[in-house]
């Protein structure tokens, strides 16, 4: 019997199957081929070897079934249907190991892969002593194969692998691992369960009832299975979704136009068709990278706002920790300095009886600077505990008018070393509730600053009210402050320019300090000038 | 444990060799040997049990009508 085949051009195109299978298979292909693209991008590794291989087998799968389809030659559909019953077990093993990769987050374990291995021997074994494809069917002029048992040990393969997959999605299902994200097993579990059962259900009804062209439904399915796994592995993976669709997309249009060629006969329509290709190519390759470096830009931006957000986490941890240091060691130096400063009183007032002359300046040297570090400690301390968010304020009425006099006559000889009138103009009493160790802080820091800024001059402390406002001004006769530096000079370890050159020992905490403590009682503090050259004024405004 | 590892690098090659093999010989059986049978009846075909028990037949190719 002879049968009439048209002779196919590069083994796949000919008239002898239906359309049907060249929009199930090209289209399958094409899709995979893209997946399989896509893949190569920048993906984390984990769940892309077994995604490739399932996509590699299918693809394969596809070109060989697609052979057998349009054929002519009885070797090529005898070895092709081979090649087919070889690879077909594989798909059904990749998308397992991806389901256990995505699952797991780790590669199947090696003792399974030499498992997997056993059971795909007797594949290796049957194909080429023809238990796979035993022979040609010439009853009929369909291109069959005879099948051995080789087809039906894949089908136990493939059903075996599809039952695991339930079994194990069942299972993790009621698990306790995925109580938080049962959507994400969920998912994947049917994505790949459906890819596997549409392809088997297809393959199986094709050899059972022999109506293969309606089984190639099962064919269309696959890759909508197929591109769903890997939109949950962009999903999951942080992988980009509208490359893939346009890619998918533009994709999708080449093969319509490509597949217009087989339907057109009249010339006008095969030009039109090759006018639309032509104005197609640039307008896709425009189009697709365009996409693809606007994704790359925002990927690249979006790490780099990941690290700067880590590099910031660190930073505040390693700001955390310096003032975890800071708090230690100024404890620690706070009791000698203590000590230190009280006997160089003590002595420089002759409580140890009378002192030589030439010994005076040394002790108001040693007076002055364990004073001044004395000061610096508790900035330092106070800075640590506002940061680590520890500062304390424990609020009593107090007299803030008491409280200028005594900072003012505590910082006169330091005013007086400078040859600087340091003046107190408060009225009889002025009450606030605030905490009194602090706000004296504020007021010190406020004097001592001005005295450090003024060469020559005055430094006058006044407390008023203001409104439901305590007020404090310190108004020097000093080096004065530019506008434009005015507004940091409460910032931390900011010191005006040209600061240096009159005062050596400022070390920018002082202001800072007290704005920190001002506001931490519910009141500010600021600071106006005329210019440099024309002194300044610190107001502090606390509630009453 | 080394060992075992040393085992597992070997794994891809194995399985690319057998997928390798399968093939080519395959082929050696199809087109340089021509030995399989062809059925001009679907009464001569075997079951796919039958070919189990009747190996060497498959590898003799039968002569057309």
């Amino acid at each position: 019997m002879m049968c009439e085949w048209d002779i196919a051009q590069f083994l796949i195109f000919s008239s002898n199957g239906e359309p049907l299978i060249y929009y199930s298979h090209l289209t399958s292909i094409f899709i995979f081929l893209g997946l399989l693209g896509f893949t190569f991008l920048k993906l984390k590794p984990w769940p892309k070897n077994s995604f490739r291989l399932m996509a590699v087998a299918y693809v394969v799968w596809l070109f060989c079934d697609l052979v057998l389809w349009a054929n002519e030659g009885v070797q090529n559909v005898l070895f092709f249907w081979t090649i087919v019953n070889l690879v077909e077990p594989l798909i059904f093993i990749a998308a397992f190991a991806y389901f256990y990769h995505f699952t797991e987050g780790k590669p199947l374990p090696n003792w399974s892969r030499w498992g997997i291995f056993a059971l795909l021997l007797p594949t290796f074994v049957m194909a080429p002593i023809g238990l796979s494809v035993v022979g040609f069917d010439y009853s009929s002029c369909d291109r069959n194969v005879v099948e051995g048992v080789a087809a039906y040990y894949n089908y136990f393969l493939e059903a075996l692998f599809l039952v695991m997959l339930v079994l194990r999605a069942i299972a993790l299902f009621f698990g306790k691992r995925f109580a938080g994200n049962r959507t994400k097993l969920v998912l994947v579990s049917v994505g790949t369960s459906l890819l596997m059962f549409s392809f088997l259900l297809a393959n199986f009804l094709g050899t059972f009832t022999g109506d293969y062209v309606t089984s190639q439904y099962g064919h269309i399915a696959v890759p909508i299975f197929g591109a769903f796994l890997a939109y949950l592995t962009i999903k999951y993976e942080s992988f980009e979704p509208r490359i893939l669709l346009i890619d998918t997309l533009v994709g999708g249009l080449f093969i319509l136009l490509l597949s217009l060629f087989f339907v057109e006969d009249a010339n006008y329509q095969i030009y039109v068709n090759v006018l639309a290709l032509v104005l197609m190519v640039p307008l896709a390759y425009s189009l697709i990278t365009g996409i693809r470096k606007e994704v790359r830009s925002r990927k690249e931006i979006q790490k780099l706002a990941n690290d700067l957000s880590l590099a910031n986490d660190r930073l505040k941890e390693l700001d955390l920790m310096k003032s975890e240091f800071l708090s230690i060691a100024s404890h620690q130096l706070r009791a000698p300095i203590t000590a230190v400063r009280g006997y160089a009183a003590n002595v420089n007032e002759g409580l140890y009886g009378p002192i030589p002359d030439y010994l005076k300046e040394p002790l108001d040297t040693i007076q002055e600077s364990s004073r001044l570090m004395a000061n610096s400690i508790e900035d330092y301390l106070n800075i640590s505990r506002i940061e680590q968010g520890r500062m304390k304020y424990e609020k009593s009425q107090m007299d803030l008018a008491d409280m200028v006099k005594k900072a003012v006559v505590e910082l006169t000889p330091v005013a007086a070393k400078k040859k600087i009138a340091l003046t107190a103009e408060a009225p009889e009493d002025l009450m606030i509730n605030a905490d009194i160790g602090k706000i004296k802080q504020v007021i010190v820091n406020l004097v001592d600053n001005a005295i450090k800024y003024t060469p020559s001059g005055s430094v006058t402390v006044s407390a008023a009210m203001n409104g439901t406002m305590a007020r404090v001004t310190v108004t020097d006769t000093g080096v004065g402050i530019p506008a434009e530096e005015i507004g940091g000079l409460f910032e931390k370890f900011k010191r005006a320019r040209g600061a240096n050159k009159v005062n050596t020992t400022g070390t920018g905490l002082g202001l800072y300090v007290a704005k920190q403590l001002a506001e931490g009682h519910g009141g500010k503090v600021w600071a106006e000038s005329d210019g440099a050259g024309k002194g300044s004024r610190f107001i502090v405004e606390i509630p009453v | 444990m080394q060992e075992k590892q040393s085992l597992n690098k070997y794994f891809l090659p194995v399985v690319l060799a057998f997928y390798a093999a399968a093939v080519l010989l395959s082929y050696i059986r199809i087109y340089v040997l021509q030995a399989y049978p062809t059925y001009y009846s679907e009464d001569d075909m075997p079951g796919a049990l039958d070919t189990l028990t009747d190996i060497p037949s498959l590898l003799t190719p039968t002569p057309t009508p």
